[in-house]
């Protein structure tokens, strides 16, 4: 066997991946600032979606409540972000409400990858009538512009913030569809899928063990991108009053129900707009970032 | 003559087209191989020729259009999914390119266990064993079992593809040009593993190439395929040293040796290997054949035996 | 007596990467001299494409000569002007590369970017162009040049292509062509037609190439002298008879022996054990120790220069230094 113990030892020659793409992250980190401020952003928006029920000053003002005493008082050190009709403090209900529109974004991105990755992936590899099927489902669904789409399902559905989520997880779902079905035909011409299945593997579990797990780069990238969007969406959905109920303490329905205070008392809707405004903007950031740390055409090999 | 891997008659034509016209390529045209237990056969041919065709058609990774194909003894040309899966596991393949024969998210672990736990009941500790066994044998180590296939160089990475293709202990193993992304210096060490498991394992090889020195030097016997067809085959040692078909001649000729001061005889084959979209009349060799003649462009030569166990088909070979 | 066209001295070239600087040239010394194929041989990483790179001064980002020169016809290309290089590429040296797909814009026809070619370097009208890239396609034996002017490159096969290279290569006359593995893409027929194509073009036209290769049945049969190299540097520099018969470095001697020979016996392939070397932390002393099986105390640390072991011949290795004076 002489030559055979020869290839050995490829610790001297290959450094741990782990410990390189680290530093590679930081590296490129360090290029892109604004990557660096939508991390932060989003690490500020979490940590008070978890803590919120401890930092929020007035924790009873998150739902229903009542001080008509402290009514529409404007921004103090007493309120920073102001009071609303009910008196109801705006920071507690800003606070609390990255809860609520981290957990909608994430559901609701949650559910449309699924979905959409599995249908995409049998529509790629399978090809030919189902392919086909799926390509006009996702036509029609496409069609329409999103917004237009989720609020008329919500509607129909009756207005709760269950429904919204409903919505707006149907109206994502073909794009990611769509975005794995491209890749999965180029993966499918690809060498390890033809050994998988000359070795006898079953349909299914190629697309579990060999499709699926490398689409994951791309969906990721897309999945954080459109958190954000889901997030502006379930805020619009509030805002037109066919999302979150009150007295829920969603951005978007803050804003809808501030509507009536503006200008005079701009404090009510301003505030949960900012806020959306800061959330979104992270996620776009992150987005960008993640496309340019897993672009392979920016890596310097 | 019953080897474990027959061939018969195997077609398989590609259609390509559009609205503006469909062509058909006739990628392999009536191919007959015979592989013996034990032995390589050497499949040879250049870029168009269909030997590549041939291999994923055999395992039925492509469906044929039309042959027979014999393994064992039996015929497995119209098996149903299920008895092909059981069939895999007597039949691997090696692909050429290391890097993409590899799923990039799955650990060396998982690439080798997977014919195991597709075929076999084999799981946890016992499963393990026979994989770190199997990664052994191959040149790598147990703690390579943890790692990523980019993780490891062109020949590692074969090395794991080769530790996937004989876990079931297959009897019959593909090689699609297995050496040809290599370097030099770890090709050498690829020949020499494979021609190690071969003998211990008592494996037969089908082993397709387009580098002729390697073929030479791993194949029992070798068929010359040119655009679809088989214009030569035989003993690998006489037909190199004796080569009857003047593609084959030509193709000889053309290799460059190391050895400088061999004298060989000097056959410049002309023109270039036409696509198989457009083969041309008669015999496919004709536009590019020294001796060709009138007959050669009106008929097709069939491969004809001559001494025995050689055959080749030109109008100009000699039975 | 040789005439030296090109000659690069002690050519370092260095990346400037993420995991640190990658030595990617190494001190390399090497002569060309007029009308003379040279090969150079080597296998993935060692860095032979990047000496033409260098010549041409086209070394990509991040890299960067570190320190050395390089001589054509006695002027320093290392201190000559982007403007300067630029009339020179493809006038006094042009380089061939292996993918004649790639090397061709898909969207020009051959004529448009022969002619290019022609036209950037000869101050000679339009008319009289093309009847020189007629010329230049007929030298290339392709049959029917006129009508290989008017196509695309995807109409034309890739030996075809690759003959159309050729032709741009040496439309103007250069003195020196790179040609960096210009067959490895190729059909084995169409590598033997390609090869003989070099070396009757280097009759005609008396250029010097510099032919570089994986394949040592390539160089045994096209050049006159060969150069091995390894981890960024020339191990084995000689006339190709002496260094292929007679190979002095350890590494020219396993990188023979592990070429399938058509013998009737079928011994075990040699092999040279271990790996080849990370160019971000080479190994110390001599590039090749750790996988020399004739590795010496003093190869671990003192790296040896390249010494005649034989006439025309010199290795860089201390097998052989005490036989003969430096080069």
């Amino acid at each position: 066997m002489d030559g055979m113990g020869a290839e050995n030892k490829t610790t001297e020659v290959y450094r741990s991946p782990i410990g390189r793409n680290l530093k590679y992250v930081t590296h490129l980190t360090r290029k892109s600032p604004l990557t660096v401020l939508g991390l932060l952003i989003l690490f500020i928006t979490v940590l008070l979606a978890v803590i919120s029920p401890y930092v929020a000053p007035y924790p009873e003002d998150i739902t229903y409540a009542s001080h008509l005493e402290v009514r529409l008082k404007p921004p103090s050190l007493v309120h920073l972000f102001g009071t609303d009709d009910l008196g109801r403090d705006i920071f507690s209900r800003v606070i609390y409400g990255t809860r609520i529109s981290l957990i909608i974004g994430l559901i609701v991105i949650s559910i449309a990858l699924t979905i959409g990755s599995i249908l995409g992936a049998i529509a790629g590899y399978v090809g030919g009538i189902v392919d086909e099927i799926l390509m006009r489902i996702t036509d029609i669904f496409l069609s329409v512009p999103s917004l237009v789409l989720a609020l008329s399902i919500a509607a129909s559905l009756g207005p709760s913030l269950v429904n919204a989520m409903i919505a707006i997880s149907l109206v994502w779902w073909p794009w990611y569809a769509r975005l794995v079905r491209g890749q999965t035909l180029t993966l499918k011409e690809l060498d390890f899928v033809e050994a998988a299945r000359s070795l006898g593997v079953s349909t299914h579990v190629i697309l579990l063990r060999h499709i699926l797990p490398n689409c994951s780069a791309q969906i990721v990238v897309q999945g954080s991108l459109d958190v954000g969007y889901a997030i502006l969406t379930a805020a619009s959905l509030g805002f037109l009053g066919v999302g979150a109920q009150p007295p829920t303490a969603e951005w978007g329905l803050m804003i809808g129900y501030g509507r009536q205070f503006f200008p005079t008392w701009w404090w009510v809707a301003v505030f949960p707009g900012i806020a959306i405004f800061f959330v979104v903007l992270g996620f776009n950031l992150l987005g960008d970032g993640l496309r340019d740390i897993l672009d392979p055409r920016l890596r310097r090999e | 003559m019953n080897g474990l891997v027959e061939v018969r008659d195997l077609r398989k034509y590609f259609t390509q087209g559009s609205v503006f016209g469909k062509a058909v390529v006739k990628a392999v045209d009536g191919v007959n191989l015979t592989v013996q237990e034990g032995l390589t056969l050497g499949l040879v041919g250049e870029s168009g020729c269909g030997k590549t065709t041939v291999g994923r058609t055999i395992l039925r990774l492509i469906e044929p259009t039309s042959g027979k194909i014999m393994f064992d003894g039996r015929d497995i040309s119209s098996a149903d999914n299920r008895e092909m899966k059981k069939l895999r596991s007597a039949m691997q393949i090696v692909f050429q390119d290391p890097f993409s024969s590899l799923n990039p998210r799955m650990t060396v672990e998982k690439i080798i266990s997977e014919p195991l736990t597709t075929h076999t009941s084999l799981r946890g500790a016992d499963l393990r064993e026979r994989v770190s066994h199997l990664v052994e044998i191959v040149g790598l180590q147990v703690e390579h079992l943890k790692r990523y296939p980019h993780e490891f160089s062109g020949g590692q990475r074969q090395r794991i593809a080769i530790a996937r293709a004989i876990a079931l202990n297959p009897r019959f193993l593909i090689l699609d040009e297995p050496t040809s992304s290599l370097d030099v210096s770890v090709q050498a060490q690829i020949i020499n593993l494979l021609r190690e498991l071969q003998s211990t394992y008592h494996m037969t090889y089908l082993f397709i190439s387009h580098n002729l020195n390697v073929v030479h030097h791993v194949s029992n016997r070798i068929s010359v395929m040119y655009l679809g067809k088989i214009v030569e085959e035989g003993p690998v040692t006489g037909v190199f040293e004796n080569p009857k078909h003047p593609y084959t001649q030509g193709l000889i000729s053309a290799i460059p040796v190391v050895q400088p001061r061999r004298t060989k005889k000097e056959i410049m084959i002309l023109g270039d290997v036409p696509s198989p979209a457009h083969p041309p009349s008669g015999c496919r060799f004709h536009p590019r054949c020294p001796i060709a003649a009138d007959l050669c462009k009106e008929k097709e030569p069939l491969l004809k035996e001559i001494e025995g166990d050689r055959s080749a088909a030109c109008h100009f070979v000699k039975a | 007596m040789m005439e030296k066209i090109l000659e690069i001295q002690d050519l370092h070239v260095h990346f400037h990467t993420f995991d640190g600087v990658v030595r990617a040239l190494d001190g390399v010394d090497l002569v060309l001299n007029r009308s003379e194929i040279l090969g150079l041989v080597g296998e993935t990483g060692c860095g032979k494409s990047m000496c033409a790179l260098s010549v041409l001064r086209c070394i990509p980002e991040p890299g960067e000569v570190a320190r050395g020169s390089i001589y054509l016809e006695n002027e320093n290309l290392l201190q000559k002007t982007e403007n300067e290089m630029r009339a020179l590429r493809g006038k006094r040296i042009s380089m061939i590369f292996q993918d004649p797909t790639s090397s061709l814009n898909p969207v020009f026809t051959i004529g448009e970017q022969l002619l290019d070619v022609i036209v950037t370097h000869q101050s000679i009208n339009v008319k009289e162009a093309h009847k020189k890239a007629v010329d230049i396609l007929r030298a290339v034996m392709l049959p029917d040049p006129e009508m290989v002017l008017r196509r695309y490159p995807h109409q034309l096969s890739r030996g075809m292509r690759q003959r159309v290279m050729i032709a741009m290569a040496l439309s103007c006359n250069p003195s020196v062509l790179l040609a960096d593995e210009p067959t490895t893409a190729l059909d084995v027929t169409v590598q033997a037609q390609i090869l003989s194509l070099i070396t009757y073009l280097r009759e005609r036209t008396g250029a010097s190439i510099l032919l570089i290769t994986h394949d040592l049945g390539v160089v045994a049969e096209t050049c006159d002298r060969v150069a091995v190299m390894y981890a960024g540097k020339i191990v084995e520099i000689g006339d190709v008879s002496s260094v292929l018969e007679k190979p002095k470095h350890p590494y020219t001697i396993g990188l023979l022996d592990s070429i399938p020979k058509m013998a009737n016996d079928k011994p075990s392939l040699g092999v040279i054990k271990g790996f080849l070397p990370n160019m971000a932390d080479p190994p110390s002393g001599c590039r090749f120790h750790p996988r020399c099986s004739n590795v010496m105390e003093v190869c671990k640390v003192k790296e040896p220069r390249l010494v005649e072991a034989e006439r025309n011949h010199c290795a860089a290795c201390f097998l052989h230094e005490n036989q003969g004076a430096a080069s």
